[in-house]
């Protein structure tokens, strides 16, 4: 396999990893709520930071990314509870604004906490590059990110559909109505969508911490990154948030390789305009997203 | 429908007046917003500040100098813009401390340019028109400098740029000053560089990995056709646009090219991949970054004596440092709270002290009240040696409104875990590179 | 929502059919006032409107003229903006990138030498139109959350295009040589104050009598339910594509406008960013009011001016006082994330709608004040 091949796919896989992360918060959240979130880079941000203080003052990996769900778990939760819950029923677009208010008031305030330099941690990876198959090689800090990847995705997915709480959150996303009717509490579930969603966005900004050296703001700035990879999997599916964001990324890395790293961001929009174009509900998307 | 109604029933020819209930929570928030809303807009849009014809002037009320600072204090590049704040507040307060501008205290008035609905020219226009402020520091973006250029000479205010466009230093503007240098003209000193001190011969191959901006690529564009000039072979050259997710598949095709130099403007966060996949990959190529790129503790993170950075002042190393530019440098932070080595030095080093250092010196010898058009002149004048900090003279010529014409290139030293000086001394090239 | 706010909201909006009148004074001041056909809230808004402007261009300085200047060419787009997705329900992420089209274009036509002004601006506007057809195509289709995503992506590849024609050695930009009218250099701080305050004039009263008549109507029935207005014969093309077609000509002028003003023109000034900016001024000035979108900007535009006088008010107490000081403009963002998401729950009409509020209080307490000494006139 030439080098360029291999390039392609790791490098694929890592972006459309990343994709997923930041895709999965996304795509929970419109599916139980409806809301369109342009605060996921928010909570990367506090994601980040959170996880610098911690390993910066004495706490391992472990602790950190504990700390980091923890607190965005309960964050999440207690966002949707104060803002989204009153603003039930509202249109979707007054929703997606609201969101863009809460990123800003949000990134705001970790800034006069934080400030705005650089998070430096310790390394806690080696880059070293295991090869697996002839050229194709994968640093250890890339395994972990895409096992974590995997193994968030595969939990969300045993507990969306084998568990009574994930049973309940289907619900609430398919109808609430009918849910509340049922005897579902609709707040309490749709909080805890998004507080999984905010700890998937705390761990997807924890990640990015630790395969570079960033400031707030750059953290901040990939919140949105991720739209061409959900539309393509299907804005209210889980599994496409992944699918789309691998796809994507291979897309996006090949563009990189053989065309110029210049193109490779605005190709994805182009791929994003031609799904709208032809296939609106992505490829695992469902029908009634299409009418939107 | 008629709940808790306060009513007033009159009899006779009046009808009934009835009030309702007053919501406490609706006017809470009514209150609150009308008093952020209504009350700025009226304290900020009367403010008629008489004209604008006396601006620059050099000063407000009770004998004090004003000078602002109008920079990106947010979004994405607020590090770049609250560094320059630090230490342009930092130059302030030790100012004053010593007593001041003869006398008269310093004052400093921040606008930020990346402000929701503000841009760099309101942000100038605030501060000449409203606080007429002597001079103004700021822009990290050479493009705001070059966008407020016209304003600020119309107003006979001086501006200290961090960036300046090139177009604003050939023919010199008076009233146009840069407090850096221009991206070209690094690239002589980063050939010489190799060269000289990485002693790498003829044919070396190697490799540009810029970041998207148009400064950025022009940078590589320039560095490779001097590159080329000198006789090496470009294996490899990357661009990563500024809204990329990573660099990662940019920096992967760089590797595998396996160049033996690297010529690099990134920006910050994608210096660590970098590097790492370098030496994972058995690759100790030196990696040469511009400017204000790694900065003090982006180097000491990468830990890595084969990583360079193009400087303009000395990194300190020192807390309790004996050569007086130095030292003056590290009082002025410790007025603003930052002892460590990693605040003193802050992001990008103490480059962004002697620019408002000299100002202050400029606006002694100015004299009170000092116009903008004498400021303009004295700063022509100044001439600094900063031992410690700079090498040779800091100033300003009638020629060239550049004040640094030596570059320098910091490594890093394993054994004090700290930026070293690599090589002084480069000559800053011609403006257009 | 709680029943003493519904029925605040039955003491404020006009009487539906059906209801009794006796829940007001009929003769009251206030019962006269009410948001509808009167003609008095429009009166009103011209007043002050016209009063403002003469203020500012007799009696303000070069810096009240520069802020007027910024937030009427923001209001021009802002306006435009109520119009696409306030008034026909269609969501649009993208009109930085437009305002791009149009100032792109004033600024490379400034240099030649058949393009005197108003010439630039209009090609701008017809530009402008072209995108807004563009954008109709699949906007037509979609009107939520697949209409965002293409304005979105549309916002991404302009910035992106914009970038490659600025090219690499127009790092700064393309300078705007100020247009000149006869001997009027029209980027002068007075001349530029009145051409924005008559476009934007011209916009309000073009929509004001649009929205008031069938065209308004059409809008109305396509933002409220698409299914049915189609059943009751409104022609969607047709509307739809007036809407996109005209808005995004509109919102080219400002771009326009805005490259006049700043003399220069680069790419990324015009990006998702201020896209995002110019929603939320409809938003926190009231969405789908008239003047609401220009009192967003008012707010936005002057929110950091008003942060630094009151700083400035801080002097007695120096520690608070640095550091608002130092922190001015995160604070400017976090007050202006938090009164957004306070606006979306609380009082959707926004600044406008608190205005409203204030003044309907005003009035009550002036008619409570006038029924006291009337009944004491009764009594004595």
């Amino acid at each position: 396999m030439s080098a360029d091949v291999a390039t392609v796919i790791v490098n694929g896989l890592v972006t459309g990893c990343i994709y997923g992360r930041i895709g999965i918060g996304f795509v929970i959240i419109f599916r139980a709520t409806g809301v369109v979130s342009f605060a996921q880079g928010a909570f990367m941000v506090l994601g980040a930071l959170i996880f610098g203080s911690v390993v910066n003052g004495g706490g391992d990996l472990a602790i950190g990314m504990i700390a980091v769900s923890a607190a965005l778990f309960i964050g999440g939760g207690l966002i949707y509870w104060l803002v989204f819950a009153r603003l039930v029923g509202s249109d979707a677009f007054i929703t997606a604004v609201a969101t863009v208010g809460l990123g800003t008031l949000i990134e705001a305030i970790a800034l006069l906490i934080w400030g705005p330099s650089t998070i430096n941690i310790p390394q806690q990876f080696s880059f070293h590059r295991h090869h697996v198959v002839s050229t194709l090689g994968f640093s250890n800090l890339e395994i972990f990110t895409m096992c974590l990847t995997v193994g968030i995705f595969i939990i969300v997915l045993i507990g969306l559909h084998r568990t009574p709480v994930g049973l309940r959150m289907r619900a609430v996303a398919n109808n609430a109505r009918l849910a509340a009717f049922t005897g579902v509490n609709v707040v309490t579930t749709s909080a805890l969508a998004w507080a999984i969603a905010g700890l998937t966005a705390g761990l997807a900004g924890v990640v990015y911490l630790l395969g570079t050296q960033p400031d707030p703001g750059s953290v901040y700035s990939i919140g949105l990154a991720a739209l061409p990879a959900i539309l393509l999997g299907g804005f209210d599916s889980v599994p496409g948030a992944l699918v789309g964001g691998v796809l994507i990324g291979l897309v996006q890395a090949a563009v990189a390789v053989y065309i110029g790293g210049a193109w490779q961001d605005v190709v994805a929009y182009g791929v994003l305009l031609a799904i709208l174009l032809v296939r609106p509900q992505g490829l695992f998307g469902s029908a009634e997203v299409a009418r939107l | 429908m008629r709940r808790r109604l306060v009513c007033q029933h009159r009899t006779g020819a009046f009808k009934t007046v009835c009030i309702g209930v007053v919501d406490v929570k609706r006017v809470l928030v009514l209150v609150s917003a009308i008093a952020m809303t209504v009350g700025l807009a009226a304290c900020g849009g009367s403010s008629n500040s008489g004209g604008g014809g006396s601006s620059g002037s050099g000063g407000s009320s009770g004998g004090d100098i004003t000078v602002g600072l109008a920079d990106d204090l947010t979004g994405p590049l607020a590090v770049y813009g609250q560094y320059t704040q630090t230490y342009v507040k930092a130059v302030v307060d030790y100012t004053n401390a010593q007593g001041g501008i003869n006398g008269h205290k310093v004052k400093l008035v921040t606008a930020d340019a990346a402000a929701t609905g503000q841009n760099a020219s309101s942000a100038t226009q605030q501060l000449i028109n409203s606080q007429h402020v002597s001079a103004i520091f700021g822009f990290t973006l050479s493009d705001d400098c070059g966008a407020v250029a016209a304003l600020a000479t119309a107003h006979k205010t001086p501006l200290i740029c961090s960036s300046i466009p090139p177009a604003n230093l050939s023919p010199v503007q008076k009233y146009i000053f840069g407090a850096t240098t221009v991206e070209a003209q690094e690239v002589p000193a980063t050939i010489q560089f190799i060269q000289d001190h990485l002693k790498l011969p003829s044919g070396t191959k190697y490799a540009t990995i810029v970041a998207g901006s148009l400064g950025a690529q022009l940078y590589g564009q320039k560095a490779a056709a001097a590159a080329d000039k000198a006789g090496y072979k470009q294996v490899d050259k990357e661009v990563v646009p500024l809204t990329a997710v990573n660099a990662s598949t940019q920096i992967s095709k760089l590797v595998s090219t396996k160049p033996q130099v690297i010529i690099a403007e990134m920006v910050t966060p994608n210096y660590l991949p970098l590097i790492k996949a370098l030496r994972a990959a058995g690759n100790d190529a030196p990696v040469i970054a511009s400017d204000a790129s790694i900065g003090y503790q982006g180097m000491n993170s990468l830990a890595d004596p084969n990583v360079y950075q193009i400087g303009l002042a000395h990194f300190i190393t020192d807390l309790n440092p004996t050569e007086q530019g130095a030292k003056m440098a590290v009082e002025a932070l410790a007025m603003e709270g930052q002892k460590t080595l990693d605040q003193i030095n802050q992001v990008l080093g103490p480059q962004a002290f002697p620019a408002p250092y000299a100002v202050m010196q400029a606006l002694k010898s100015c004299g009170y009240p000092c116009s903008g058009d004498k400021l303009a002149d004295q700063l022509e004048q100044v001439k600094l040696t900063l031992p410690g900090l700079v090498d040779g003279t800091f100033g300003w010529t009638s020629d060239l409104h550049l004040p640094y014409s030596e570059l320098s290139i910091y490594g890093w030293d394993p054994a004090t875990k700290q930026p070293k000086l690599a090589q002084s001394g480069l000559q800053a090239g011609p403006l257009n590179g | 929502m709680s029943g003493s706010w519904r029925h605040l909201a039955t003491l404020t909006r006009p009487n539906r059919p059906g209801e009794s009148a006796a829940v007001e004074g009929e003769g009251s001041v206030a019962a006269r006032l009410r948001i509808g056909p009167s003609p008095w809230p429009a009166l009103l808004g011209v007043t002050v409107f016209v009063a403002a402007v003469l203020s500012i261009f007799f009696g303000g300085s070069q810096y009240v003229l520069y802020e007027a200047t910024l937030i009427v060419t923001y209001g021009i787009v802002t306006v435009a903006q109520d119009w696409i997705f306030g008034r026909t329900g269609l969501v649009s992420l993208g009109p930085a990138a437009i305002m791009a089209v149009g100032a792109f274009t004033a600024a490379r036509l400034s240099t030649e030498g058949w393009a005197v002004f108003p010439i630039p601006v209009l090609i701008a506007f017809v530009f402008g139109g072209i995108v807004g057809l563009l954008i109709g195509i699949p906007g037509l289709r979609f009107r939520g959350l697949y209409l965002m995503l293409t304005t979105l992506a549309l916002q991404f590849i302009i910035s992106f295009a914009a970038q490659k024609y600025q090219g690499v050695n127009r790092e700064a930009g393309f300078t705007v040589i100020p247009p000149h009218w006869g001997s009027l250099l029209l980027s002068d701080p007075k001349p530029l104050f009145i051409v924005n305050v008559v476009v934007l004039a011209v916009l309000l009263l073009t929509l004001a009598g649009m929205y008031r008549g069938v065209p308004g109507r059409a809008w109305s029935a396509l933002r409220q339910n698409e299914a049915a207005a189609s059943v009751l014969g409104v022609n969607l093309v047709r509307w739809k594509l007036m809407a996109f077609v005209g808005s995004s000509a509109v919102t080219a002028v400002g771009g326009a406008l805005y490259a006049y003003q700043i003399g220069q023109v680069q790419y990324t000034t015009y990006s998702l960013d201020l896209s995002l900016t110019l929603v939320v001024m409809v938003f926190i000035g009231g969405v789908g009011t008239m003047t609401g979108p220009i009192l967003g900007a008012v707010a936005i535009v002057l929110l950091p001016v008003g942060l630094q006088k009151l700083s400035g008010q801080f002097s007695g107490w120096p520690t608070a006082a640095n550091w608002l000081s130092f922190h001015e403009a995160l604070v400017a963002n976090a007050i202006y994330g938090l009164a957004l998401l306070l606006i979306l729950i609380f009082e959707r009409d926004g600044v406008f709608g608190l205005l409203k509020r204030l003044v309907r209080l005003g009035l009550r307490l002036v008619q409570l004040v006038a029924g006291l000494t009337r009944r004491r006139a009764v009594d004595a």
